[in-house]
């Protein structure tokens, strides 16, 4: 079975349409701020190869395309910070060489049976630790933090928002290709996938909490986002895949608004943003306003789109673990909450600093503020009326 | 009819739709009518659904598909027309009331923009017939809620109050969400009129939403983040924070009475809860020197009232929780709207600032009077009918202790609505007042709270209009039958209610002559020597607003420090942070050696899976 009939959702096309819509808004935002010399050719190259794995039939020639788009966001951050490209190409390929050997091992590449005994060990625990460094899950997030810092800001969107949607397609799709390696009646998988989902959960939302850095406590944010993701791949109902896809691609549009808003505001700065620079919003509304709402659709606040996925996700979570499952994630969106909240009250909203006050700050382009309000309203509209795409990408 | 309900929806959004396509070209009155507009057309569409809901008919419509598992489906029953009703009519007086008290401000789109999907979100939570849609509403309210009390957003006093009401409310409600989705595991669907998920009903999901009902009701301990709401326009407070956006959590414990019949104990937990909050918010409310931090507590104890009905179980107590609820929307909506006429006129709503403002603003004076008079209990309002059919409620329940507590409570209120209208309206004008240019509300102003004003005095004199209308068919959704017949006054015509009747004519009776000795001897009000009871009184030779609340907290400092959870908060706050700033510091190391960690954490993980 593939992924398109269990869930009923075509996700490529989705995946597709986000895709293509966050690479224009992209190059769109480097025309106004500018986000490096290599930027407007190689998120091409990223977005296109990432878009021609999504429909590669091939699992060896989408295995390695979506590699090759890595590796080309690697050349990016690269170009950028070579301390975090150096991280990043590290994880890169570590996390592609370990699920490859993984997948060939299990005979994934071909027809899958599922192997028994040390073969199914191994072949688990090589995908399982391949996807956990790819997707930069704790305890393996070394290099997302550096490349959500030092490179430029869209760098960061296509690295958080497409690669990691990509890659959530990828272990979306085994996850139905091959469901043994998530809930096996001879290895307890389904419980290792879901500690490693809560850790990336918790330790992310607590390391979110305590950072000054705003591009930092976004990075960790996601660590914590894809622990969501994780759990709702280990639960492994049609609902729970379904909740995956959608969250992933909340999840995208989401961070471009957040990475958005956070460029705009270090733009007229001239400096990262930090815990110090107070009531940006009053200087940039709608950088402050796509911040603030941002944060709420990535946390799963109704209406926006996250809210689709994001319940689905708590019911996969009931489902497999009971209410004591439901109630940690409960807690860890709580926990969401309080340092998104932080940081919107200390930073956009309330009174500037004599300091930020004074500032002359260069005006907000009206085409990043378009592409920001168009963001919010296609997340809201797709919350509410979501039978609007589904003549398009089904369920 | 389907339309007509439909419509209570589509006129809220078309509004909001006109708001934010013309809102840079249209003037902020013009503006503030097109919200009134399109709020009096939800509101009619409701009336008109009205009739068909009283003889016992429901109304469905499918709006929407949604989502597979959870159709946009609308039912509207008696619990929808009462909290409708309360949304769309109160909404549309307090739209009225905005045209003239945010003519002045910026960013208006904004502002009417949130409060229409604030009133559209409610009449979705109280219709909807799917629980994910209730879930869906439920935090709308909650967002918009956010959205307006951080509507000054560059004022740091508001958007403190507005992080705190997101963190309070928002967080209780996964457990609502989470009892929604245990009820989906258990039966299948959302839909709560559904016998299937009526069976899945226990105590387990009753504490749940209960959790999520008393955050957004400000049950005690999730009560205090009502008060620091109040750094909003006082239009915000007057819908959300008295009249609306509370009674949201009253909406969910009386629809469990619709979906499920009630475990005595649940009864105990609610009256519990509600007696604690109502002894609390007085406590608060005496102290307070803030006139709408005073309305805010006052709130918060007149919602135990209503709980504390609810919790009562019994018809009487269900009919006095309807009629105290859509009666406490209108007589607290009127008090915040005086008190943002008083504000909107001196600059400040600080009662030590204030006072003598009957001459300057007899309008509002009047109006706040009425309000201030039901709320306290005084016949011919319908504070009192509401508090009499409470007392009837617990004392056929023979439930003694609450009736010992809201009588104590009622007296409290008493003293601190008296110790506010007094400040504000009556005694002598603080010199630096004198010097302003004080002038009463406008006509639109005095219009939106005087219709409310009125409404109290009309559901006072003949309540038995609210109780058939509007009561009675909210019984009958719970599934219950109107216990009694009331006329006049709250007179009850059938035989059990003949004791209390004529203890109600003796009361009237007492008052009257009482006001005839009063006018009789036409007592001076200069020179008039008070006994103290033994404490010499104060130089002014008065007790103000500061002598009382310094009086009345130091009086109840013990009870006051323990019914304040907000410490409670801060501690779990400053832990999780501390917790936090450790695990980064252990993270930060783990940086500086990544590769050792990742090779490590690569082994264990494998260790792990060997040994499985």
């Amino acid at each position: 079975m593939i992924l398109l009939d269990f869930t009923g959702f075509n996700w490529q096309l989705a995946f597709t349409a986000v895709t293509v819509l966050i690479l224009i808004a992209a190059e769109v935002y480097a025309i106004k701020i500018p986000q490096g010399k290599h930027f407007w050719g190689l998120a091409l190259v990223s977005a296109s190869l990432i878009v021609s794995a999504l429909w590669v039939s091939n699992s060896v020639v989408r295995t390695i395309t979506l590699d090759l788009a890595g590796l080309s966001l690697v050349a990016l951050v690269w170009s950028q910070d070579k301390q975090a490209g150096k991280l990043f190409l590290a994880a890169v390929l570590l996390g592609s060489v370990l699920v490859a050997s993984g997948m060939a091992l299990g005979n994934l590449f071909g027809e899958s049976s599922e192997p028994t005994g040390w073969l199914l060990k191994a072949v688990f625990a090589l995908i399982m630790i391949g996807y956990l460094i790819k997707l930069a899950a704790i305890p393996f997030s070394f290099w997302l933090v550096p490349v959500a810092e030092k490179s430029s800001i869209m760098s960061a969107v296509l690295v958080i928002s497409l690669l990691d949607m990509a890659e959530f397609g990828e272990l979306a799709s085994l996850r139905v290709e091959a469901p043994w390696l998530f809930t096996n009646l001879h290895l307890s998988t389904q419980w290792v996938w879901i500690g490693m989902a809560l850790l990336s959960m918790f330790v992310g939302a607590f390391l979110a909490m305590a950072q000054t850095n705003i591009r930092k406590m976004l990075a960790f944010s996601t660590i914590d986002d894809i622990g969501y993701l994780i759990l709702g791949l280990a639960a492994g109902t049609a609902g729970g895949v379904l909740g995956v896809l959608i969250a992933a691609i909340s999840h995208s549009l989401c961070k471009f608004l957040l990475f958005g808003s956070v460029g705009v505001a270090e733009n007229g700065l001239k400096h990262p943003l930090t815990l110090t620079d107070r009531g940006m919003a009053g200087k940039y509304p709608t950088a402050g306003a796509a911040f603030i709402l941002g944060a709420i659709g990535m946390i799963g606040v109704p209406p926006f789109l996250g809210f689709l996925g994001r319940w689905r996700l708590y019911y996969s979570g009931l489902e497999a673990g009971g209410v004591a499952l439901a109630i940690a994630m409960a807690a860890a969106t709580a926990l969401a909450l309080l340092y998104y909240v932080r940081v919107i009250h200390k930073v956009w909203l309330g009174k500037a600093d004599e300091g930020i006050e004074a500032k002359q700050f260069a005006a907000s382009p009206f085409w990043i503020n378009l592409i920001l309000v168009v963001f919010i309203v296609l997340l809201i509209v797709a919350g509410l009326f979501p039978w609007l795409f589904t003549g398009i990408f089904g369920r | 009819m389907n339309t007509i309900a439909s419509l209570s929806l589509i006129t809220l959004f078309g509004g909001i739709i006109i708001q934010l396509i013309f809102g840079k070209i249209l003037k902020t009155k013009v503006k503030g009518w097109v919200a009134f507009t399109f709020g009096l057309a939800s509101f009619l569409s409701i009336v008109s659904m009205a009739p068909a809901i009283i003889n016992g008919q429901t109304v469905k419509v499918s709006l929407l598909p949604w989502q597979a598992e959870s159709p946009f489906s609308l039912y509207f029953d008696g619990l929808s027309l009462l909290f409708g009703l309360m949304a769309t009519g109160i909404g549309s007086a307090i739209l009225f009331y905005c045209i003239d008290y945010m003519s002045h401000e910026h960013n208006t789109t904004r502002f009417y923009s949130l409060m229409l999907t604030f009133i559209m979100g409610l009449i979705g939570l109280v219709s909807a017939q799917n629980l994910l849609m209730v879930y869906l509403c439920w935090e709308i309210i909650g967002l918009c809620s956010y959205f307006l009390v951080g509507f000054w957003y560059t004022e740091n006093v508001a958007v403190k109050g507005a992080r705190k009401v997101l963190i309070m409310t928002h967080i209780p409600g996964y457990a609502l969400l989470i009892a929604i989705l245990l009820l989906y595991k258990g039966s299948g669907t959302f839909v709560w009129t559904d016998p299937a998920l009526a069976a899945q009903f226990n105590t387990g999901i009753f504490i749940l939403v209960l959790i999520a009902a008393m955050a957004k009701s400000v049950m005690f301990p999730l009560n205090t983040w009502i008060p620091e709401a109040m750094n909003a326009p006082t239009p915000v407070s007057a819908l959300l924070h008295s009249a609306c956006y509370v009674k949201a959590g009253v909406y969910l414990v009386a629809r469990m009475f619709s979906i499920t019949a009630w475990h005595p104990s649940w009864n105990v937990i609610l009256i519990a809860v509600g007696c604690v909050t109502m002894v609390m918010g007085a406590l608060y409310a005496l102290i307070q020197t803030d006139l709408k931090r005073l309305l805010a507590y006052s709130t918060i104890s007149q919602l135990g009232y209503i709980m504390t009905a609810f919790g009562l179980g019994t018809p009487f107590g269900l009919l006095a929780g309807a009629f105290y609820v859509f009666s406490h929307g209108l007589f607290k909506g009127t008090l915040f709207l005086c008190a943002g006429a008083v504000q909107h006129a001196t600059g400040t709503r600080d009662m030590r600032n204030l006072g003598a403002l009957a001459k300057k603003m007899p309008g509002t004076t009047i109006i706040w009077l009425i309000a201030a008079a039901s709320i306290i209990g005084v016949p011919l309002t319908n504070g009192f009918v509401a508090k009499w059919l409470l007392y009837d409620a617990a004392l056929k329940s023979g439930a003694w202790v609450v009736i010992i507590i809201a009588w104590l409570v009622s007296s409290f209120t008493a003293f601190y609505i008296m110790k506010a209208t007094v400040s504000v309206f009556f005694g002598e004008m603080p010199v630096e007042l004198k010097k302003q240019k004080i002038e009463d509300a406008s006509p639109l102003m005095l219009a939106g709270m005087g219709v409310l004003a009125a409404a109290s005095l009309l559901f006072g004199i003949a309540p038995q209009l609210l109780v058939k209308w509007i009561a009675a068919p909210a019984l009958s959704a719970m599934n219950v039958s109107l216990p009694t017949d009331v006329t006049f006054l709250g007179l009850q015509v059938n035989g059990g209610g003949a004791p209390i009747t004529a203890g109600a004519i003796l009361t009237v009776s007492v008052l009257i002559v009482v006001a005839l000795i009063f006018l009789l001897r036409k007592p001076k009000l200069e020179g008039v020597s008070s006994f103290t009871g033994g404490d010499p009184l104060p130089e002014s030779n008065s007790l103000n607003t500061v002598d009382f609340s310094e009086f009345a907290g130091a009086e109840f400092a013990p009870v006051i420090r323990v019914l304040d959870p907000d410490p409670v908060y801060l501690g779990i706050w400053h832990g999780i942070y501390r917790f936090s700033t450790w695990v980064k510091k252990i993270a930060d190391e783990m940086q500086k050696n990544w590769a050792i960690v990742t090779i490590g954490a690569i082994a264990v993980l494998a260790a792990l899976v060997s040994i499985l």
